[in-house]
């Protein structure tokens, strides 16, 4: 008997002290991650049977068990992986955040000072100094771009460095999990069965969990126990024992940007970081095609859109020099890319010929062997076609070579606007701030007449000189008709006495009275003088009419006036009896737009005259404007000598509010602040959704903690319960040592 | 629900990490006094403060533009009241050589007078800026627009003055698409169709200077004289007139833009502004809600069964 009380007693003894242990490694491991908190499960021994009963025989301990829930693991997994990735997408996009920062400082203010440089040459276009600054106005701005630019390349090759670390933070995880699924295994004796190791399976779980930190796993455990990892759309990472090794490689479109990757039969596989989500690798990739790349693009096309439009107008006009303007801007230009896998000899080549159209995705361009399909890559409505070349939002493809079936480009027509932003002139007497026409109206000296198609005498009326005021206009057309019987002429206005003077004698005709006609005497009235010769004819007349009100605009040009600038001035004269205008460029047809309608005369031929019209011919614009009389002219020449003309200047300074991009919905700055409020809106959406997330996962952690964790009372009072039990059991053995003393002193 | 000891700790250390960050954030905007430190602060208002600043920005512009207007005008306008009184002295000129009881001799001395008219004239048509540019030149702002000329018809000399400069105006950007013509085009107001101060001005000047001359022919003469005199006053008046009318607008401008400028500011002010009294009474409950945390955490850590065990 007393033997079975030893043996009882040295179980509980035994039993106990597993439980002081396993209370210790809790105590010992509270703050290690990862770490379930383990129990020890005992049972009682099996009794034996006695003719009383069964008598028990002590306790034995069957297993240590930790405490882990699969179904919480999964989700602390999953949230993880998406707590992970929005953080990672967070940290990222701040940065680009952060270089926007505010108004007061940056691009912004950047591009106000250039175009109140353009503004200060206006005012005083002939001043070198004004000059200069707008030309250091200008390189201060472009090199805002070009900062920004370079810093979105810097945090592009940042993400490139850091998903090749996350890639082979991932390769290191999953080589360790699969080891531990080996190890795992053989120490469960090849079944599940097998006694658990539990620090295995938990440092197994918690590299799950760093993996999900990484990317976005599924774990499917096997019936024998080991984990099979994947990730994406199913792409095996673990299997067993054998761990995937996953690499990067450089984008076969863009080799800027560092793509997933995984080797099969010695090739390797290029993962679509679409389906590559969660997780810190998930984060980046999304930050890169959603966030960088558009940033990039947005900042781009806005350099892109300011320097063309501002390229346009300065070759438009002309400098201190006199000569034609050219580029003030150098513009990036679009970036094409072969795909690596292509087989052909295709070679695309990428303009941009309307900033208009432009857009700030990249766009894909397949072959399939038949037809050409070009995708926006952030999504939109696909093109496809057959032939070269080929206009899609505003940027003009051409091919050369032949491309074989399946072959891919990528071009990217914004990408390289910011960095490719520069100021291409030097010299501040190159900008062009005057217009490289100029105009003249000579209209406003009175007309005289003989009424030709009815005189028959030879008198004639001379030109006349202005004298006094008021002179023009004349308050009505005036008639002179000459009588041959009275040798007089008649039809002065009513209220206005008339002079005559011939060889230095002046006679005075009281107002309303005939005058007696002498020929090439000095004829005055109203300030007007002039003089008739030679021998009229009874009833023969002579008009005075006012000079023509025409007035003519200061005219502008267009890009096909570059083609054929001209040399010298050309004079239009009006020819009142067929209301024509004459003297256009015999080689160039005129057309004339009146009220949105136009009309087209054949070179060479005249043009009739339609007050308010506006007049085109070889890219120059303008208008006549008021009454003409016959023989007015007009002068449109090219502009010399005139420095102070800021016609161009005026011109380049409406730029900054003209809704020049976006298909003529926004402006210069328009478009940047599009650009800010897109990134800051994603910045602020993370900070909440990830805070959020975050929330979600300190809830899924503490459910898992609840179950896992280890709390020190609770460990204290288990402690306490244990070292009673080793107490008690330990005076269960004296017990039993003392009831065996008593018989052994049974005989003394 | 079981709580695990790493929980206590890890959470407590969380959120009093959350605290700072918020405290932190508090203080950087009070010290930057602006509710936004970078776009994602506000999106939708970052976006629009760049579009107000600009269009401050541009207003801004405008108002230096209308100085640099008011300027040019007004320097055009002294140049042209310089010539008003000049053309009036000529005109006085006129009327005292119609005197009949002057003589050839007392009529040289005023030729005299009127030669030098002339040259004024000259001088005033080809008058400057401040910047060395001239003013009547059209675009022709670097050469002078007037080249005196001289040709010899018979036994007289013709003195004239021949324009070199164009028709151009140069206009300046004053307002949101509004421009107001600066510079005037010296043809329209010196010589324009049958109108040429300087002929009329020579041509008195010979008359004057000639020994023997008929009444007759002094009376036409004078009286050509007194007509172009007079006909140039009146373009001169229309210029002048033109330019005290765009001064006018100018000054009508300047409120408008004044009052736009004020409404920029109160615009980014009210996207961009702190409201102090709000930003630190919110600081202050961070703290205080900060400080408590720390308290209560010290404390709850300090709670352990273990304390109690011998």
């Amino acid at each position: 008997m007393a033997s079975n009380i030893l043996s009882i007693g040295q179980s509980a003894l035994a039993a106990a002290q597993i439980g002081i242990s396993t209370t210790g490694n809790n105590i010992a491991n509270a703050s290690t991650p990862g770490y379930s908190r383990e129990t020890v499960l005992q049972t009682e021994a099996t009794p034996q049977t006695f003719g009383f009963g069964s008598l028990g025989n002590g306790v034995n301990v069957t297993t240590i068990q930790r405490s882990y829930s699969n179904f919480i693991g999964t989700q602390v997994n999953a949230t993880q992986a998406s707590k992970s990735s929005m953080d990672s997408y967070y940290s990222q996009v701040q940065q680009i955040d952060n270089m926007l920062g505010d108004s007061t400082s940056g691009l912004s203010p950047a591009m106000q000072s250039f175009f109140a440089g353009v503004q200060t040459v206006s005012a005083d276009p002939s001043s070198i100094s004004s000059r200069q600054a707008l030309l250091s106005n200008a390189q201060s701005m472009t090199s805002e771009f070009q900062s920004m630019g370079q810093q979105l390349v810097q945090i592009n090759q940042g993400v490139n460095t850091q998903i090749t670390n996350s890639v082979a933070t991932i390769n290191t995880i999953a080589g360790q999990i699969a080891q531990l699924n080996s190890t795992i295994l053989s120490v469960q004796g090849g079944s599940a069965s097998g006694q658990p190791p539990n620090d295995l399976m938990d440092q197994r779980d918690q590299l799950i969990t760093q993996l999900n930190q990484q990317i976005k796993a599924t774990v499917v455990q096997q019936d024998n126990g080991q984990y099979n990892v994947f990730i994406g759309n199913g792409q095996p990472l673990v299997m067993g024992q054998q761990a995937t090794a996953l690499t990067t490689v450089s984008s076969p479109t863009n080799p800027a940007e560092t793509d997933v990757a995984y080797n099969s039969g010695g090739k390797s596989i290029v993962l679509n970081g679409n389906t590559l989500s969660g997780g810190q690798l998930g984060g980046l990739l999304e930050f890169r095609s959603q966030s960088l790349d558009p940033a990039q693009n947005s900042l781009g096309l806005t350099a892109i859109g300011l320097g063309t439009a501002f390229n346009n107008q300065q070759v438009l006009g002309q400098d201190l020099n006199g000569t034609l303007g050219t580029n003030l801007f150098t513009v990036g230009t679009p970036s094409v890319q072969s795909s690596t896998a292509n087989t052909g000899t295709g070679n695309l080549t990428a303009q941009i010929t309307n900033v208009s159209a432009l857009t700030a995705s990249d766009y894909q361009l397949s072959y399939n062997g038949t037809n050409y399909t070009m995708t926006p890559v952030s999504g939109g409505a696909a093109t496809t076609f057959a032939t070269f070349p080929q206009t899609i939002d505003g940027v003009t493809y051409n091919m050369s070579g032949t491309p074989a079936a399946g072959d891919s480009f990528l071009v990217r027509p914004t990408a390289n606007g910011a960095t490719g932003f520069g100021v291409a002139i030097t010299d501040p007497a190159k900008i062009a701030a005057a217009a490289p026409i100029v105009t003249s109206a000579a209209t406003d000296s009175p007309v005289m007449t003989s009424n030709s198609a009815t005189n028959t005498g030879t008198g004639q009326i001379s030109a006349a000189s202005i004298g006094s005021n008021p002179v023009s206009p004349l308050t009505a057309p005036v008639t002179l008709t000459y009588s041959s019987a009275s040798n007089t002429l008649s039809g002065f206005p009513a209220t206005q006495a008339v002079s005559v003077t011939s060889n230095g004698t002046t006679t005075t005709f009281a107002a309303g009275t005939p005058v007696t006609y002498t020929s090439g005497a000095t004829i005055s009235f109203e300030g007007t003088s002039f003089s008739i010769s030679g021998a009229p004819a009874n009833n023969d007349s002579f008009n005075l009419t006012n000079g023509g009100t025409g007035q003519i605009s200061s005219g502008s040009v267009s890009a096909s006036y570059l083609s054929s600038p001209l040399t010298a001035p050309l004079t239009l004269t009006y020819a009142s009896a067929s209301n024509t205008l004459s003297g256009f460029p015999s080689a160039q047809a005129v057309t004339v737009t009146d009220n949105g309608a136009s009309t087209t005369y054949a070179a060479g031929t005249p043009v009739v005259y339609t007050p308010g019209a506006t007049v085109s011919f070889g890219g120059i614009s303008f208008t006549i404007n008021g009454t003409l009389v016959n023989n007015d002219t007009f002068t449109v020449g090219p502009n010399t000598g005139g420095v102070g003309d800021n016609r161009n200047a005026l011109l380049m300074g409406n730029l900054q509010n003209a809704n020049t991009l976006f298909g003529g919905t926004a402006n210069f700055q328009g478009a940047y602040s599009q650009m800010v409020s897109s990134v800051a809106g994603k910045t602020n959406e993370l900070n909440v959704t990830s805070t959020a997330e975050g929330a979600t996962l300190t809830s899924m952690q503490n459910a898992q903690q609840s179950v896992s964790g280890v709390n020190l009372d609770e460990e204290a009072s288990n402690l306490l319960q244990y070292q009673q039990a080793y107490q008690a059991a330990g005076k269960l053995m004296q017990v039993a040592s003392q009831l065996f003393s008593v018989i052994l002193n049974l005989g003394n | 629900m079981r709580i695990s000891t790493s929980m206590i700790y890890s959470q407590g250390g969380s959120q009093i990490s959350n605290l700072q960050n918020a405290v932190i954030n508090s203080q950087q905007h009070i010290s930057a006094d602006s509710s936004i430190l970078t776009p994602a602060d506000n999106p939708a208002a970052a976006a629009q403060v760049l579009n107000v600043a600009q269009m401050q920005s541009m207003n801004n512009q405008f108002a230096t533009n209308r100085q640099a207007a008011e300027n040019s005008l007004n320097m055009t306008g002294s140049a042209l009241s310089s010539v008003t009184t000049l053309l009036q002295s000529a005109h006085t000129l006129v009327i005292s050589a119609g005197d009949p009881t002057l003589s050839a001799s007392d009529r040289s001395v005023l030729a005299v007078q009127a030669r030098n008219d002339f040259n004024s004239m000259l001088a005033l048509a080809n008058a400057t800026d401040g910047t060395g540019n001239y003013l009547f030149g059209g675009y022709h702002t670097a050469t002078p627009p007037f080249v005196q000329t001289s040709t010899v018809v018979g036994t007289t000399t013709v003195t004239g003055a021949q324009y070199e400069g164009d028709q151009g105006q140069r206009q300046l950007e004053v307002g949101n698409n509004q421009q107001i013509a600066v510079s005037a085009s010296g043809s329209a107001i010196f010589q324009s169709g049958g109108q040429d101060i300087f002929k009329t001005l020579d041509s008195l000047a010979t008359l004057l200077a000639t020994p023997s001359l008929s009444n007759a022919a002094l009376t036409a003469g004078l009286s050509a004289a007194s007509d172009g005199i007079t006909q140039t006053l009146n373009k001169v008046l229309t210029a002048s007139t033109t330019a005290g009318a765009s001064l006018q607008q100018l000054s009508a401008l300047d409120t408008t833009g004044t009052s736009l400028d004020v409404q920029y500011a109160q615009n980014l002010n009210s996207l961009q502004g702190l409201d102090y009294a709000k930003a630190i009474s919110q600081l202050t409950q961070e703290t205080t809600t900060l400080q408590a945390a720390q308290q209560s955490f010290v404390k709850i850590s300090n709670l352990s069964l273990f304390n109690y065990i011998p």
